[in-house]
């Protein structure tokens, strides 16, 4: 085998290991650079990650103050709504008594009709008298009450 | 202290490069213990060339895997990575040569698997290049 070859590839093998060696002694000989630029990238990614934090602290209490904001309506919302209910619920009470009430009205008059018209001293001018008909010959006035 | 971009490195763990790195770790061993050397190598270079090259494969893989798996100072990482990995090139020449100058044509799959992986490892010293300079002038 011709020495070129062997050297050639002796060489290359060679500047390989002398290349790592010189990348090996660069660091050393940097190091401080490279213990500085490490501190500062761990500074700037922890800055970096607080500023994101603050961000978030910062996004959640604002959703948590709509949130309350939006629950304070509702809950003024829901007690104008149970006031309004209560009002209606007062209304329907107080017309179901009036009802009531004329129903008594009405069934008392019923029964005071129905006992003069049944009465054995019932007469016409009298049933006129009743219901407010003065009759058409002018003597209902005359009719004398019980 | 002043502000300044952080600068994300992504791309740390690569598994062809990891499992290559043992590969080396173990072949390294191998030869320099009991496995007899490449009879191509053996043709082309002196014995103790040889030897040098077992124990270039066995400290450029272990180097490589201690800055793959570095937990310090990610330019210290990279810069173990990069040494290993020009030791690795090295060594993978001058194998790959080695097939080829004795073999000829028969040699063109393995060696040219062998210098790909060679080449490979240039195109990461570039990267890891790269990167270094970025972290060091932002």
């Amino acid at each position: 085998m011709n020495n070129w070859v062997s050297a050639l590839l002796g060489g290359s093998f060679g500047g390989g290991v002398l290349g790592a060696i010189v990348v090996l002694a660069r660091l050393y000989a940097n190091r401080g650079i490279v213990k500085a630029t490490t501190e500062q990238l761990k500074a700037a990614a922890a800055d970096r990650l607080s500023d994101t934090a603050a961000e978030m602290v910062r996004q959640i209490r604002e959703d948590a103050r709509a949130e309350i904001a939006r629950a304070r309506v509702e809950v003024t919302q829901a007690r104008d709504e149970a006031v309004q209910a209560r009002q209606e619920a007062s209304e329907a009470r107080r017309e179901a008594t009036e009802a009531r009430r004329e129903a008594m009205d009405a069934n008392r008059e019923f029964r005071r009709l129905k006992t003069a018209i049944l009465s054995p001293y019932a007469t016409v001018e009298r049933l006129r008298e009743l219901v407010g008909d003065p009759g058409s010959n002018g003597t209902a006035a005359a009719v004398a009450p019980h | 202290m002043p502000q300044r971009p952080v600068v994300v490195v992504t791309s740390r763990q690569r598994p062809h490069e990891l499992v290559l790195l043992l590969a080396s770790v173990l072949l390294g061993l191998g030869y320099l213990l009991t496995v007899p050397p490449p009879q191509s190598l053996a043709a082309v270079v002196p014995a103790w060339l040889v030897t040098t090259w077992s124990v270039g494969l066995l400290l450029s893989g272990a180097l490589g895997l201690l800055g793959a798996f570095w937990r310090g100072s990610i330019l210290v990482a990279l810069e173990l990575e990069r040494a290993a990995l020009l030791v690795s090139t090295g060594a993978l020449l001058l194998i790959g040569g080695a097939s080829f100058a004795v073999a000829g044509w028969r040699a063109l799959f393995g060696g040219s698997i062998i210098l790909a992986w060679g080449v490979a490892n240039i195109v990461r010293c570039v990267q890891i290049g790269q990167d270094t300079h970025k972290l060091l002038n932002p």
